[in-house]
């Protein structure tokens, strides 16, 4: 067995009065009053006081008078306050499954409808936002000299060479044309 | 989903007579379901309320307040803890506004020698019943109770009220915790400065009576 050396704690002084500690523990403490002998008669004078307590109770006991709720119901308000909210709750869960407790319906029915709320919300359009980023040195020098490459090469070719001619047609892409806009490099 | 949150609601069905139905149909202007309230907890309520006052027809006007608070607040019971404890947290709460008002007046001190129940001031005393047979042996035990009522009058009333709670109503810890709205260590520990003051202040009384 546990020798136990540590001063019980009120908790435990508690528990062993009331009879709840398991069978090993109560053993403990029982045994540790046997030595502990100032302790053990804190115990024992506590024990007594609750058993006189108890026999001052039954000595003594207590009923109201007979005109305890006449009285009262003289002096109660005219109706209890009641919400609007709570009102409606009770009644529709009432009427929508009779048998039911409202109570219980009222706490069903606002489970129900957050569960709801929360799948609403949940499983709703989900804004897409992209955030443009930003291209790496690499990337956007290659861009620029990408676009410098077309640039110059759009610049370097005549224009009669760069537009295809229609197929069938042997006019060159220079020729008049009857409003006089014609283009000649 | 719903039931796994609330078993012990969805379980089984509830009696008709239950305090939460009881408390609905009071709502619902049902009077009848609310004197059937009352009259189920009117003797614990004043119980607890005549042994934190010490005064048998105080305790009763401070009975009938916790009620006609009950009722004008039925709309916030919300049924989160046991309709006993909501009232036990209303009975708590008036006495000991009862009790510090007390102390901040000193001439409406009471006379912790006069018998509780103002009948008894008839025949100048309470009865005691001989049935051991042995006068002495009585009055020893008489003053054993006077000693006991001495010394709860004068505990703090925070120790007071986890006495009374659980050695005379005998209320479990968790209901005293939830009415007091304080961990069950600290209604253990208060219990316990408690007995061991009665304890102390009995042990003179108690060599006769062992």
């Amino acid at each position: 067995m546990n020798i136990m050396k540590k001063k019980l704690s009120e908790v435990e002084i508690m528990d062993y009065l009331d009879g709840t500690l398991d069978a090993t523990r109560r053993e403990e403490v029982a045994a540790y009053l046997h030595d502990h002998e100032d302790e053990a008669m804190e115990v024992a004078d506590m024990k007594l006081a609750m058993s006189a307590l108890k026999d001052f109770d039954e000595s003594d006991p207590i009923r109201v008078s007979d005109d305890f709720w006449p009285k009262l119901r003289d002096k109660l308000p005219e109706q209890p306050k009641r919400s609007w909210v709570r009102s409606v709750t009770v009644q529709a869960s009432a009427w929508l499954m009779p048998n039911r407790s409202p109570l219980r319906l009222s706490i069903g029915a606002a489970m129900v409808a957050m569960f709801l709320a929360m799948a609403v919300f949940l499983s709703g359009p989900q804004q897409t936002v992209h955030h443009s980023e930003a291209l790496t040195t690499e990337e956007a020098a290659f861009v620029k000299k990408a676009v410098e490459r077309h640039s110059n090469f759009v610049e370097s070719q005549p224009l009669s060479s760069s537009l295809p001619l229609p197929v069938g047609d042997s006019r060159s892409a220079d020729s008049d044309d009857e409003d006089g806009d014609s283009y000649n490099p | 989903m719903v039931a796994m949150a609330y078993p012990e609601v969805w379980a089984k069905e509830e009696d008709a007579n239950s305090d939460a139905v009881l408390v609905e149909r009071a709502l619902d202007n049902d009077l009848a379901a609310f004197e059937r309230l009352v009259t189920k907890y009117q003797n614990k309520i004043l119980g607890f309320t005549a042994r934190m006052l010490n005064d048998r027809d105080e305790a009763e006007d401070v009975t009938q307040e916790v009620f006609i608070k009950a009722y004008r607040s039925l709309e916030s019971f919300r049924g989160a803890s046991a309709f006993s404890t909501w009232l036990y947290r209303i009975a708590t709460n008036l006495c000991i506004d009862r009790i510090r008002k007390r102390k901040r007046s000193p001439q409406q001190a009471y006379s912790l020698d006069e018998p509780m129940d103002k009948e008894d001031e008839r025949g100048g005393g309470r009865e005691i019943p001989d049935s051991s047979g042995e006068p002495s042996l009585n009055i020893e035990r008489e003053e054993l109770r006077q000693q006991v009522r001495i010394t709860m009058a004068e505990m703090p009333e925070k120790l007071r009220a986890v006495l009374v709670m659980c050695d005379i109503q005998g209320m479990a810890y968790e209901d005293i915790a939830a009415t007091l709205e304080c961990p069950i260590g600290t209604v253990k520990s208060r219990l316990f400065h408690a007995r061991a003051d009665l304890a102390r202040r009995l042990k003179p009384y108690m060599r006769g009576v062992k």
